[in-house]
């Protein structure tokens, strides 16, 4: 095996001056690294750290913004030994209190040691966090002697700590080691069959598994540079992707399903040439085929086909990616007979033509060494093309997450498979198709927002009856992701409900920096009921989606 | 049209009627659009091209983060800041 800082110095000395990164922005003034400049301030940043009393497996948080020394800070922690985790940046949306209290559960769940900040933290929200010793990134990689020499890393040694890619719900991590890592770049490199001559943009969070693994970590294994957005000055201005792919001639970009709607509704007026780009990888959330048409409209005068599209599905518990499309097995788009999907969850091809059908897109093939199972509720395999519950084996799979004892019980079955919680089935050509999830897990924007975490929040909310709240996603066919909704029941007479709603929006968002699609109030005892008592989440869906609670919004209906 | 913070407040206001109804209080300048969740991070796109257009001046890619949403009057702050650097350099 060879570890990161090895392939760090082999870089270095085979591409000093060979682009690593460059930070690309309208608003900052661009800068960029070179491998060689990496290499200094990955060994400044280890010298500090070292001086610091930073060393083997001592958790190092880093957290705030789209700064270029962030290379050097996390490569100089993994230098010493120690275990670097990304944490999310303050959204402008979240309520200041509850994302410093949020953080200091992260924090004490993760034993951090030492918080490396960037510059868009200004100082620490709480008391407890200004405790733990902390630095800014540029001081850390200032000046450093002597260098120590890199900690001798083997396989089933440490190499980070990946967050859950949830937006609530209690912080779940994931302890990845350098073998799986490197297992994973391995699988993901031979699918994708990269060049050495891959330029990739992307404005990935690095706090989620995908843009850790496919955004940075793959490149700097692979040694390719990486054309690297703000992901909040993306989301304010998406077609920046477009113009890095432009100026800077990438070949690869990221783009979760909603990137496709978002860079879809880009006016006509503006124009890009797009023609480096060989590869748009696509992940974090389900890819939906009017997505990827709209966006295939959108840019038809750059005869982009679907062959170019990599599509992956996995999960930060086993690194990030199962299965992916690639060169030799490109995504198929499959249109499957309505009336047998929604009776039987039985996937029967249809000529889209000539009935009423639904589409899917598939995953691709399971990666080197990874294997899936579809089975029933017992355990029991099903056949091709009958959904169910989606086992996963693979050679980067976890353990358990770190400091989780009480989640850690039944994670696998007698022959070692995990059990991703989500459905789906395979096709007689080994594709693997997700369609849905046991858990009502909401997906939005490639973020999972847990409806029992914004129920807990809604029930708060005063004028709200206790325990009458139930959330929902909702597929938007234009945005290509989920919207959330929320319903609520009060006691409240009719003509306060609007500020109500109005209260529980706010709430919501600024609790967990999510949108809401839609809020409604309904009167006592008008939602929809389980058989056991039990709010219904899917019930209340189907009676929202029907009509049930005020006509619904044309965008929930597919407008 | 004429860009001041009344204006600007004004369309807000439309924007957000069309997009998620009626609100119990009129949109004003210290208005919390995005923590009130009044705008979402998918509709910052979309008003940003509607101010482009109601007032017919470009806004220059990148030149706007979502920290400039906060407030009507952050964002008439920061579009006053751009437009005046844009006239500038023009001239």
């Amino acid at each position: 095996m060879q570890t990161i800082i090895e392939l760090l110095q082999q870089h270095a000395s085979n591409n000093p001056d060979g682009l690593c990164v460059h930070l690309f922005s309208k608003r900052k003034k661009q800068a960029a690294l070179n491998w060689s400049q990496l290499l200094g301030a990955a060994q400044r940043a280890a010298a500090f750290f070292k001086a610091n009393g930073i060393g083997h497996r001592d958790a190092v948080a880093l957290m705030g913004g789209h700064d270029l020394d962030f290379y050097g800070v996390w490569l100089g922690a993994v230098w010493v030994g120690a275990v670097p985790c990304v944490l999310p940046d303050p959204s402008v949306r979240v309520d200041r209190g509850i994302y410093w209290s949020r953080l200091e559960m992260m924090l004490g769940f993760a034993g951090v040691k030492f918080l490396a900040l960037g510059s868009s933290i200004t100082e620490l929200g709480s008391t407890w966090t200004k405790q733990i010793p902390h630095s800014w990134y540029q001081q850390i990689t200032a000046s450093g002697e002597p260098i120590p020499e890199p900690y001798p890393a083997a396989a089933d040694d440490p190499l980070l700590l990946q967050h859950s890619a949830g937006t609530t719900g209690t912080p779940k991590s994931v302890l990845l080691t350098h073998g799986m890592v490197e297992r994973q770049v391995d699988a993901l490199m031979s699918r994708s069959g990269r060049g050495s001559d891959e330029i990739i943009a992307s404005w990935l969070p690095l706090y989620h598994d995908l843009g850790m693994i496919c955004s940075f970590l793959t490149p700097l294994y692979a040694g390719v540079p990486v054309i690297w957005l703000s992901t909040f000055e993306w989301v304010a201005n998406p077609s920046l992707l477009l113009d890095a792919i432009q100026e800077h001639r990438a070949t690869r970009a990221m783009f979760p399903n909603f990137t496709f709607g978002f860079l879809a509704s880009v006016p006509e007026t503006e124009s890009f040439d797009l023609s480096s780009l060989r590869t748009i990888y696509s992940g974090g959330e389900p890819v939906t085929e009017s997505a990827v048409r709209a966006f295939l409209k959108r840019y038809s005068s750059s005869n982009f086909s679907t062959d170019m599209f990599h599509v992956g599905y996995g999960m930060a518990e086993s690194v990030a990616v199962v299965t992916q499309t690639g060169p030799e097995c490109p995504p198929k788009f499959t249109y499957i007979d309505k009336e047998e999907w929604s009776q039987r969850h039985h996937a029967v091809r249809v000529d889209p033509s000539k009935g009423e059908c639904v589409a899917h897109v598939s995953c691709g093939l399971p990666l080197k060494g990874c294997r899936v199972r579809i089975v029933d509720e017992r355990g029991k395999p099903l056949p091709l093309r009958q959904a169910g519950r989606v086992l996963v084996k693979t050679p980067f799979l976890f353990s358990g997450y770190f400091g989780r004892d009480d989640l850690n019980q039944n994670l696998f079955d007698e022959e070692g498979f995990y059990d991703s919680g989500d459905l789906g089935y395979t096709d007689e050509d080994g594709h693997v198709y997700i369609t849905g999830r046991l858990k009502d897990l909401v997906i939005i924007g490639g973020r999972n927002v847990y409806p029992h975490d914004v129920e807990d929040v809604v029930n708060t909310v005063r004028g709200v009856y206790p325990g009458r709240a139930v959330c929902f996603g909702i597929p938007l066919a234009r945005m290509g992701t989920e919207g959330l909704v929320v319903l609520f029941e009060s006691e409240e007479q009719e003509d306060a409900w609007q500020e109500l709603r109005e209260l529980v929006r706010q709430t919501v968002t600024s609790s967990y920096d999510v949108d809401v699609f839609d809020v409604r109030c309904v009167p006592r005892t008008a939602l929809r009921k389980s058989t056991a008592g039990k709010l219904a989440r899917a019930g209340n869906r189907t009676w929202y989606l029907e009509g049930r609670f005020g006509e619904p919004p044309k965008a929930a209906l597919g407008g | 049209m004429e860009f001041t913070q009344e204006a600007l407040v004004d369309m807000i206001q439309r924007f957000i009627v069309r997009e998620k109804g009626a609100t119990t209080e009129p949109v004003n300048e210290v208005t919390a659009l995005l923590r009130g969740g009044l705008l979402d991070s998918l509709r910052l796109v979309e008003l940003t091209q509607q101010i482009s257009n109601e007032f017919a001046r470009p806004i220059p890619r990148g030149s706007l983060m979502p920290e400039d949403f906060e407030t009507p009057a952050v964002l008439w702050q920061r579009l006053s800041e751009i437009w005046a650097e844009n006239s500038s350099n023009v001239s």
